[in-house]
């Protein structure tokens, strides 16, 4: 029986931190945080809201269509850096995620990485380190490839 | 009648045969030990009793963690997060800047590469110079 009690309490510790951002929810709540979370709710709402506006810059149109959910979290607190920088290593050594791309431009850092099931990329995380501000940006969806090059044609550097 | 014609024939049979005296001795000890030993093990592992409530017990705990696993974390994620946005219009552009500064961050990554590979070029047509002199 007390196995049985050990198994229940793995499964709802699992299953809590499944789905859900908790690194999000752990920063969100500091002090001077800037942070922004758009729902799966929300983004089946503007995928429905044909007054939009499409920009003409950038081809995000199709990118949001697929997109499930935006969380960003920036700060240029040097001890909330600090810790988010330890807590994002962690969550990413947890995971089993695909490095997209990492840039290292004397002072600048970015890192991205990425989920896919098969080609489709269910989970993309940045973190990067720019001028004194770092920022941890996650987006969850169905993106291809494609939609990320579409997006990226769009603005230059 | 018919045993004993049965044990004339036996005993035909096996006439210069030499049976050891004590056979039958030593054949009643082995049957008597091995009894011993089979009620001896019997005793030391007693059979299995699986009772009904303690099938239904099990069956209900599962039934109970299956069901909390799955759906009290969904519930609470929603209370916790709220979204930032209130209009489709103010979350479209938030997502809008949010996409633009990744896609820069991306271009910043795709120009290293080429950046790198122009200078692989250049490496290479110097070193292939080189060679010719």
């Amino acid at each position: 029986m007390k196995k049985l009690i050990l198994v229940a309490l793995t499964c709802l510790l699992t299953v809590s931190a499944f789905g859900q951002s908790r690194f999000y929810k752990k920063f969100s709540g500091y002090e001077g945080m800037t942070k922004v979370y758009i729902s799966p709710s929300m983004f089946s709402l503007m995928g429905d809201d044909m007054q939009l506006d499409l920009t003409d810059d950038v081809n995000i149109a199709g990118v949001i269509k697929n997109m499930s959910g935006l969380y960003v979290l920036s700060t240029s607190n040097p001890g909330y850096i600090a810790e988010m920088k330890k807590d994002f290593s962690d969550l990413i050594s947890a995971g089993e995620f695909e490095v997209l791309m990492e840039v290292e431009d004397g002072e600048e850092k970015v890192f991205m990485y990425m989920q896919k099931q098969e080609d489709i990329i269910t989970d993309l995380y940045i973190c990067a380190d720019e001028n004194s501000e770092f920022s941890v940006i996650y987006m969850s969806g169905k993106l291809t490839s494609e939609d990320l090059k579409e997006m990226m044609k769009g603005v230059k550097q | 009648m018919k045993a004993d014609k049965i044990k004339d024939i036996m005993d035909k049979h096996y006439q210069g045969i030499e049976v050891p005296g004590d056979l039958e001795a030593r054949l009643s000890a082995t049957i008597d030990r091995l009894a011993a030993e089979e009620a001896h093990s019997d005793g030391a592992r007693p059979a299995r009793r699986v009772t009904m409530w303690k099938v239904v017990a099990v069956a209900a705990s599962v039934t109970i963690i299956v069901t909390l696993a799955l759906f009290l974390p969904v519930r609470d994620s929603h209370i916790q997060i709220a979204d930032t946005c209130t209009y489709t219009r103010d979350a479209y552009q938030e997502t809008e800047e949010v996409l633009q500064y990744v896609s820069s961050l991306m271009n910043k990554g795709v120009n290293k590469v080429s950046e790198t590979h122009k200078n692989i070029s250049a490496i290479n047509t110097v070193n292939k110079y080189i060679e010719i002199k």
